[in-house]
């Protein structure tokens, strides 16, 4: 419909700064706002709990407590404050997702990347081992393997986990890739035979940037996911981060016991909490980079 | 009926099989047998720390996973495959000593995918109904929480969906005794085909049922509600409205057939990763299923069982795809034309 | 002046003025359009993309997007006697009317069937909306695919994928016929086939025009599908008619710059005259220059033309133009 075609939206125009901010966050709407805070105030407090306090005591006199007065959120099973616990324990939870998230853009960018712009053979087999990749049950195949070779460090963990779930990305970056290459700018860039790293750096990493911005809070997000999933089986040999906290009050059948109930159900509130903003953050901001991109998937 | 490109279509199902099989097969025994310090041959030292000789040790090993470990590694490995080829995973090593794994699969796997095909059915559905609904009111508040609602549900890992549900049904709240959320029935019930047992395995497939239909129908509903959406703008469904449909034939016969279609493929993907969010689900719920096995193999380190699981795991998803193929095929007449496109 | 027709008017279209609308801006894509095809004749609506006459035909069809408005005019059919606009008609009432009293040949039909389902299926499915009965449908079905020169048995059990392009525009056209109805709306009912089909295609209009008495409204850029099924000709300039007259006059003789720099661009089998372009591009609709909206591609223009607003449609040599210097040179008493 040619009448249609013409409503394309018009170039955007730099707009006064205060104005344009305002523009931004009332196009980000609420969620937004709630999902990017919460992840600052949870990065700020993780911080000041990880640099500015020290490992909260054991307390035998205070054991798998309720909340009180002096323990608002209750005790773990020696004796521990739980407020104090999860305060501490998010530093390496978000450090093990940004680790985690960034390595997995950046596997899922080089193969999405490559198979897009080279295209032909190299592209057939990114997309066969993307595809074979996806449908092996991988979980199942992470367990086993960090049992068999426990990782004691969060970036060894991150990079695990980074190894195992990048497919699911690279395909949606492939396909974004490919899009941008049929665009007119991107071919005719190639018709004046610039090169091909030329193109990729001047053209699709500037289009394809907000995009990867996305990709890498959705990996976060599933890095959590199995994290979580691995430190239930115990197989997270690090210190108090909220996926050891809630397994370790697992395994000390904290569940049945209304008053331990308090040191799993906390950190499991906090992992909550930190995936909600992760989901609102990413959603916001793929509405705002691109109303398409929700479209194009 | 065209017979070559049906061939075409089983031939690259079969190949895809094989080469998915290989692959999963070769990492599991890169990892157990053949990456230094990998645990066979710790499992080997730590028998003849226990007394026997090395020889012995050696024997025991070999006998139990079928693998010569005197031989060289390459070898080892076209022996590996060759059982895996004739449908021998080994032995279990430790959990039950001498069983072969899959025997000890068998019964685990019927149970977890009785539990989970129920749940994953459900929550299919509801996807589909959530997300075309929520296309259907593009912009409105009840597109708002469906989306929202959807996505922050597909973000919560299984297993503390399934400790809070624990917690409050059974804990906080008391409103089932927790003994009856565990098993896949009730310990008075003998197993057998009657009213009794089938009954208790269903009331026992509740809790995990759940659990899965909460994880997994918000991913359906994001994904139905992209379909949909664009399947709406298609020029048919324009053409249908000027024919005067009604637009109930148009949601059912043209957007809801037309936008599920791509869905059958990821259910079956999901079948895959719902097996593997099994491991974690009945680990709460101590359902007897191959999360249950592998959990104890993970936690008694019995290679052979692992090993078993995953091959076993990856088999279930390989027959899931190769019958989403098959009904895709059948749904969507321009399977043929599209598999040569 | 056309020559007033016998045939009562089966579709009468006066003022119709459609505007888009998003967040940013308002579009005006088609303005104060009139028109009306009688019983067994053909209007050609000719013009570039961006020209308004697609707009036009889904306004006319009922049929605009969520983001379009229709700010004036009516669009009068004559069911059975009755006057009705159907502009102003409920939802559910012309949804049973459509169809019945006017059809629709989408552009493209490649896309306007349901990849999923059988064309048998499409026949009964509008046959069911509209009260046909089942074996009725069936009856006339295979008529008009007969009619429309396919093998009615074969058609009826293939899926759209199946067929060629020509086929599926025949198709389209045999279910745009199957209520009867006394228009069809035709959106560029040869784009995408080969010349050989192109022609094939135009010659079955004819044939059933000629057999049941419908009457077309075709949508077209190319005038020489204008020139093979219209009797009356609308070019369309920036959302305006420009210039109106019957066929003949209007290809073979153009009064309006644009009409001419159409034919002119428009390679012909009769003539020997080399082909040239129109320079320039269609205006935004959002951006119309002042005065008429085709001074800045016409080589005619002049101060008049540059400033005030657009030119009227005026009566010059027995038809309608809107340009300033073709009115004077009329007026001046000299055709062109």
């Amino acid at each position: 419909m040619s009448a249609v075609e013409q409503l394309t939206p018009p170039p955007a125009v730099a707009e006064p700064g205060p104005r344009r901010w305002r523009r931004v966050t009332g196009r980000m709407g609420l969620g937004g706002l709630l999902g990017i805070g919460g992840l600052l105030a949870l990065v700020v407090v993780s911080a000041a709990g990880r640099f500015l306090t020290d490992p909260p005591q054991p307390d035998i006199e205070a054991i798998a407590q309720g909340p009180s007065g002096e323990h608002p959120l209750g005790t773990d099973f020696t004796g521990r404050d739980n407020l104090h616990l999860v305060v501490r324990g998010g530093w390496d939870m978000l450090e093990l997702a940004f680790v985690a998230g960034f390595l997995m853009s950046a596997i899922a960018l080089t193969a999405g990347l490559l198979g897009a712009y080279v295209g032909g053979a190299v592209d057939r087999i990114v997309v066969s081992f993307i595809d074979l990749w996806l449908t092996v049950p991988r979980f199942v195949l992470l367990l086993v393997i960090a049992s068999l070779f426990p990782v004691s460090s969060t970036v060894a963990l991150a990079a695990l986990i980074a190894v195992f779930e990048w497919p699911y990305l690279a395909r949606q970056i492939r396909a974004q890739a490919l899009s941008l290459r049929r665009r007119e700018y991107v071919e005719a860039a190639r018709l004046l035979q610039l090169r091909g790293g030329h193109i990729m750096l001047r053209y699709l990493i500037p289009a394809i940037g907000p995009f990867v911005v996305i990709s890498t809070i959705q990996a976060m997000n599933t890095a959590i996911y199995q994290q979580v999933g691995l430190a239930f089986f115990g197989l997270v040999p690090l210190e108090d981060n909220w996926g050891v906290l809630f397994s370790v009050a697992y395994s000390q059948n904290a569940l049945y016991l209304p008053a331990a109930a308090w040191s799993l159900l906390v950190p499991v509130a906090a992992i909550c909490l930190l995936q909600f903003c992760l989901v609102l953050a990413s959603r916001s901001l793929e509405e705002l980079f691109d109303p398409r991109l929700r479209g194009a998937r | 009926m065209q017979l070559t490109p049906l061939f075409t279509l089983i031939g690259r199902a079969l190949v895809r099989t094989v080469l998915m099989l290989w692959l999963v097969a070769s990492v599991t025994f890169l990892a157990i047998r053949a990456l230094p310090g990998n645990p066979v041959d710790v499992w080997v030292q730590e028998l003849q720390g226990t007394g026997l000789s090395a020889e012995d040790a050696r024997e025991q090993a070999t006998r139990l996973l079928k693998i010569d470990v005197d031989q060289p590694l390459w070898t080892q490995y076209l022996d590996y495959l060759g059982n895996l080829a004739r449908g021998d995973l080994g032995d279990s090593v430790i959990l039950s000593p001498g069983t072969p794994v899959t025997d000890m699969l068998g019964e685990r796997l019927l149970w977890t995918l009785f539990s989970i095909s129920f749940a994953l059915v459900i929550g299919f559905l509801i996807g589909l109904y959530l997300g075309s609904l929520a296309a259907y009111r593009r912009g409105t508040w009840v597109d708002r929480l469906i989306t929202n609602v959807s996505a922050l549900m597909s973000s919560i890992p299984a297993v503390l969906l399934g400790i809070v549900l624990t917690f409050c049904v059974g804990v906080a709240w008391d409103l089932v005794p927790i003994q009856s959320l565990r098993g896949a029935y009730s310990p008075d019930v003998q197993p057998g085909f009657d009213l009794d047992f089938i009954l208790s395995a269903l009331a026992h497939v509740i809790a995990p049922g759940i659990v899965y239909i909460l994880v997994s129908f918000g991913t359906w509903a994001l994904v139905m509600r992209s379909n949909a959406l664009s399947v709406l703008a298609d020029d048919h469904v324009g053409q249908a409205r000027a024919r005067g449909l009604s637009e109930r034939t148009i949601r059912v016969a043209f957007v809801q057939r037309n936008a599920r279609l791509p869905l059958i493929t990821g259910f079956a993907i999901s079948m895959g990763f719902v097996v593997s969010g099994s491991v974690l689900v009945e680990r709460i719920f101590v359902y007897p299923g191959v999360g249950q096995l592998l959990a104890d193999a993970l936690a008694r380190r019995d290679y052979t069982v692992m090993q078993g699981v995953v091959v076993a795991t990856t088999i279930t998803v390989l027959l899931a795809t190769a019958i989403a193929d098959a009904l895709y095929g059948w749904l969507d007449p321009r399977t043929r034309i599209e598999q040569h496109a | 002046m056309i020559a007033p027709s016998a045939e009562p008017l089966v579709l009468d279209v006066s003022g119709l003025t459609v505007e888009y609308r998003d967040a940013v801006r308002t579009v005006r894509a088609v303005t104060g359009l009139s028109l009306s095809v009688a019983r067994g004749r053909t209007v050609a609506l000719i013009g570039e993309s961006g020209s308004g006459k697609t707009t036009a035909a889904l306004a006319i069809l009922g049929m605009l997007p969520g983001s379009a408005t229709v700010l004036s005019g009516s669009v009068a059919v004559t069911p059975a006697g009755r006057r009705l606009d159907l502009l102003r008609l409920p939802r559910r009432e012309l949804r049973a009317l459509r169809w019945q009293h006017i059809a629709y040949v989408p552009q493209g039909s490649i896309s306007s069937l349901n990849p999923i389902q059988r064309i048998g299926r499409h026949f009964q499915q509008t046959a069911e909306a509209h009260a046909l009965g089942r074996r009725a449908a069936e009856a006339r079905a295979m008529e008009l695919l007969a009619a429309v020169h396919l093998e009615p048995r074969r058609i009826w059990t293939s899926y759209p994928h199946e067929l060629s392009g020509g086929t599926r525009q025949r198709v389209a056209i045999a279910l745009a016929m199957l209520l009867e109805p006394e228009v069809i709306v035709l959106d560029e009912p040869t784009t995408a086939l080969d010349v050989l089909t192109q022609e094939a295609v135009l010659t079955t209009l004819l044939e059933l025009q000629a057999a049941t008495g419908v009457s077309y409204l075709a949508i077209t850029h190319d005038l020489s599908v204008a020139g093979a099924v219209a009797d009356e000709v609308i070019t369309m300039y920036a959302g305006r008619a420009v210039e109106r007259g019957t066929a003949e006059q209007v290809l073979a003789d153009p009064l309006h710059p644009y009409t001419a720099g159409l034919l002119r661009s428009t390679p012909s089998v009769d003539s020997d005259l080399p082909v040239q372009s129109i320079g320039g591009h269609p205006p935004s609709l959002s951006d119309l220059p002042p005065g008429c909206s085709f001074h800045p591609r016409c080589g005619l223009a002049d101060e008049r033309c540059r400033s005030g607003g657009p030119p009227a449609l005026l009566p010059a040599d027995s038809r309608t133009v809107a340009c300033h210097r073709v009115s004077e040179r009329v007026a001046a008493g000299g055709p062109g």
